[in-house]
């Protein structure tokens, strides 16, 4: 499927001139740098770079955008561990585990984990481009709501996963997050739940009342603390542990190709990359021996948030550079800069520049180990964090969230919404309501509902609809398989001797 | 004795004010944009503040309030001073007579004065390709001979929405003869259509361009066919079956002014038209346009205001159908 006379002269194009590479590292620190700009998203940044790109040539320019996007994909996870805030959708598993570690001394080791995880998951995902970008593309398309309705069900299994000690009071907080993530207008023109706010026609403002959940409620649960880490000895950055954890990433080969193959094809859904990691995290957790040690600390389940987030970004690439479909908001900006170099996307762009998309595939490749070089320098800088003292860390970080979720909806909306929701977030801690069974809800009942909706209203309320969608029946066998084989198991388990 | 030297002092400053203040734009002028960076009216905002300034006097920066189809930024601009240092740049069609019909804004037509249609956009019929129909007609009669069978995309509320309904009505059908599928945003539909997930789509004819590979035209909403589209114009197809349907206008993208700015400042509202013209008349600015495809039309507000009131009333017509 590789066609080698074309890879040759990306090989061609790439070793001949040092031009294309110049722009390599500003995209990646601009990338890094995204997430730690309070209220900034990936393809804000990306549009906001939008002016510089007809001053570079067209490769110059998907292999800036394409180092950006790397770079925020990483970047998003830092806070994540450090602080508890995913600044998106895609870093909230990536908290599971993340945070306990940080908050056990091993923040070294956990930011160590997540960059080689982000750098493997990426080259997993790349390298399956490099190889079947135009099949992948194909496949993506036919793909639909039926389908994404059936890939957003299997994320809400996660839902009784993430359940906490009580089953009941886990499905009532995932409920309550699926509630409040159908506010707003329905892609029917229904206005439902807004109180008669206009603010609200848009739904929830999503990051900030993520934000609110973890974040804030977890600052509050630090108050009495002097420092995230509690034991002295441990609060400090250290090259050789951040490193022992990169190394100790490729010691679970098993979950990090299951993140990145996993990754790869939720992200080729339009709005998968927001799901990957939660789906990496569940089946991770569902496949392992002892799930409940996710949650407190597990490396695997770092491994598994960040491998597939980072893959993701493969799989919407595929579309992008095969078809000129995007799938995401990052995807939709670069599909301007090829506007902008009066390049038309759709299948010719593959066929007449096959050089050009594996140029940008090689070049992906090679930022993924420059990426794991500034990113330890960059994590190494961020680490420092831990040697704040909480009675100045916290009150900066919240203005920072507050600030962040202004900047978001360029309106008060944000930081009602952080507030409203941190206090919801305390209280559902204080009596031990899992809090990300709500933000799981939250996530996905947006995108369960128009999917629902979309294939109801495709099938015209025919049942026998269903017959002319293989994959979407393919994948409820396989949803159905994953939900009931592990009590199969378990009652095998128990009658053996 | 101090307090009453500094309150003098600040008097006479306020005295001064005045006389300095017959130059509009006083201060730096705010473009908003009612919709997230990265779309067509942000990146045309942007265009503006580059090159704009230098007729104007003043700088020019751009804010982007998305959220309700446009409504929440809209209603902002509202709550400005209507001193003109905020002007909205926007597909004024079909959001703001959207927001008003279907989400019940607090505003109407007449609270807006609509500077210039500088960019406008046009409807397409679209089918897949893989789908069997060669030519509108050939739809259109296996519509009517399969009702409730065959689906189209539509982003809701969107002229290729209204545009559907209305060419069904024609044809004396009701909304429900097709199975119509709504999306959040028409990105999503197209990517639905280029991957045959519905059967056919009425929408917007430059934001095709991406799918184009995917897609066979069937017809153009216009009174002349269009070179980006090799497909005949509706109503002469439509004139077989002895109807025919209101050509509405797509994106519409104008400057937008609260009514109060032009009505209490008559002289400062020409200063921007008179900027405006020049900044459209720049070289620099026109191949800036054409650049990033782009259109730098002059029709003036007049024509502008016919254009958002035909469309306004095209839309109130079948309003209850969209809703049903």
């Amino acid at each position: 499927m590789i066609d080698v006379p074309a890879l040759l002269a990306a090989f061609h194009i790439l070793a001949g001139s040092w031009e294309p590479w110049l722009v390599v590292i500003p995209g990646l620190l601009i990338g890094l740098f995204v997430h730690a700009v309070p209220g900034l998203t990936t393809s804000m940044a990306l549009a906001i770079c939008l002016p510089m790109i007809p001053y570079m040539d067209f490769l110059q320019a998907l292999i800036f955008m394409t180092a950006m996007y790397a770079g925020s994909l990483f970047g998003v996870a830092i806070p994540a561990i450090l602080l508890n805030v995913p600044g998106s959708a895609s870093a909230v598993g990536t908290t599971f585990d993340g945070f306990p570690m940080a908050q056990a001394g091993k923040h070294n080791e956990a930011l160590g984990l997540a960059l080689a995880a982000s750098c493997a998951g990426q080259a997993i995902a790349y390298l399956l481009l490099l190889v079947l970008a135009g099949p992948i593309a194909s496949f993506a398309i036919k793909l639909g709501p039926p389908e994404m309705l059936i890939v957003s069900l299997w994320g809400m299994t996660l839902i009784a996963r993430l359940r906490g000690r009580h089953l009941a009071r886990g499905l009532l907080a995932g409920v309550f997050g699926l509630l409040i993530g159908t506010v707003g207008l329905s892609a029917r023109g229904a206005a439902r739940g807004t109180l008669g706010f206009d603010l609200l026609l848009d739904g929830i403002p999503v990051v900030p009342a993520i934000v609110g959940l973890f974040a804030a409620a977890e600052l509050f649960n630090l108050v009495g603390r002097d420092y995230i880490v509690d034991d002295l000895t441990h609060r400090a950055v250290v090259a050789s542990r951040i490193l022992a954890g990169m190394r100790d990433t490729f010691r679970y080969p098993g979950t990090l190709l299951r993140g990145g193959l996993l990754g790869a094809c939720v992200g080729i859904l339009p709005g998968g990359h927001a799901i990957a990691n939660l789906l990496s995290y569940s089946e991770t957790k569902r496949a392992a021996k002892d799930p409940e040690k996710f949650g407190t600390g597990d490396p695997r389940g770092i491994i598994a948030a960040e491998a597939a987030n980072a893959s993701s970004e493969g799989g919407s690439m595929a579309t992008l550079l095969a078809l000129g479909i995007p799938t995401g908001g990052a995807t939709a900006v670069m599909l301007v800069a090829f506007g902008m170099h009066n390049i038309t996307g759709g299948p010719a762009f593959m066929r007449d520049h096959t050089d050009l998309v594996y140029a940008v595939i090689l070049s992906s490749l090679a930022q993924v180990l420059l990426l794991a070089v500034i990113g330890f320098g960059f994590i190494y800088a961020a680490g420092f964090v831990v040697k704040v003292r909480l009675r100045a860390l916290v009150p900066i970080v919240l203005a920072l969230a507050v600030v962040g979720s202004y900047a978001l909806t360029q309106t008060m909306a944000g930081p009602i919404t952080l507030a409203v929701f941190a206090v919801i977030g305390w209280l559902m801690q204080r009596f031990d309501y899992p809090v990300s069974a709500a933000v799981v809800g939250l996530l996905l009942g947006r995108m369960t509902e128009g999917a629902l909706l979309r294939s109801y209203q495709m099938s015209g309320g025919e049942i026998g609809y269903a017959l002319t969608r293989p994959i979407a029946l393919g994948m409820v066998v396989l949803l159905i398989v994953s939900v009931v084989l592990p009590y199969f198991r378990s009652a095998r388990k128990a009658k053996a001797p | 004795m101090k307090r009453r030297d500094l309150l003098a002092a600040g008097m006479a400053s306020m005295a001064v004010l005045p006389a300095q203040a017959d130059a509009w734009p006083r201060r730096p002028v705010t473009i908003l944009v009612p919709f997230d960076a990265g779309g067509t009216a942000d990146r045309l905002a942007r265009g503006f503040a580059q090159f704009m300034p230098k007729y104007l006097g003043q700088p020019m920066s751009v804010v982007d309030r998305a959220g309700a189809a446009g409504m929440i930024g809209t209603s902002w601009l509202l709550q400005q001073p209507a001193d003109g240092h905020t002007v909205m740049l926007t597909p004024a069609t079909p959001f703001i007579p959207v927001n008003i019909l279907v989400t019940n804004a607090r505003y109407t037509l007449d609270s807006f004065t609509f500077v210039n249609a500088q960019w406008t956009d046009f409807t397409v019929l679209l089918v897949p390709k893989d789908r069997p129909w060669k030519t509108a007609a050939e739809l259109i009669d296996a519509i009517r001979a399969n009702p409730g069978k065959i689906s189209t995309g539509v982003d809701f509320g969107s002229v290729g929405h209204i545009t559907t309904i209305a060419l069904l009505d024609a044809l004396g059908l009701g909304p429900s003869a097709v199975r119509i599928v709504t999306f959040d945003g028409s990105g999503a539909m197209r990517t639905a259509l280029a991957g045959g997930q519905v059967d056919f789509n009425i929408g917007q004819g430059e934001g095709a361009a991406f799918i184009r590979d995917f897609v066979r035209p069937l017809a153009v909403f216009l009174e002349h066919r269009h070179p980006d589209y090799d497909a005949p114009v509706i109503n002469d197809v439509l004139a077989g079956y002895k109807t025919s349907v209101p050509l509405i206008n797509g994106s519409v993208r104008s400057f937008v002014f609260p009514a109060a700015f032009k009505a209490k400042h008559p002289e400062d509202y020409a200063k921007f038209v008179a900027a405006y013209r020049a900044t459209l008349d720049d070289p620099a600015f026109r191949k800036w346009l054409k650049d990033n495809q782009m259109a730098g039309d002059w029709v003036g507000e007049e024509r502008t205001t016919e254009i958002i009131r035909a469309n306004f009333e095209a839309l109130k017509k079948y309003k209850d159908l969209i809703k049903s």
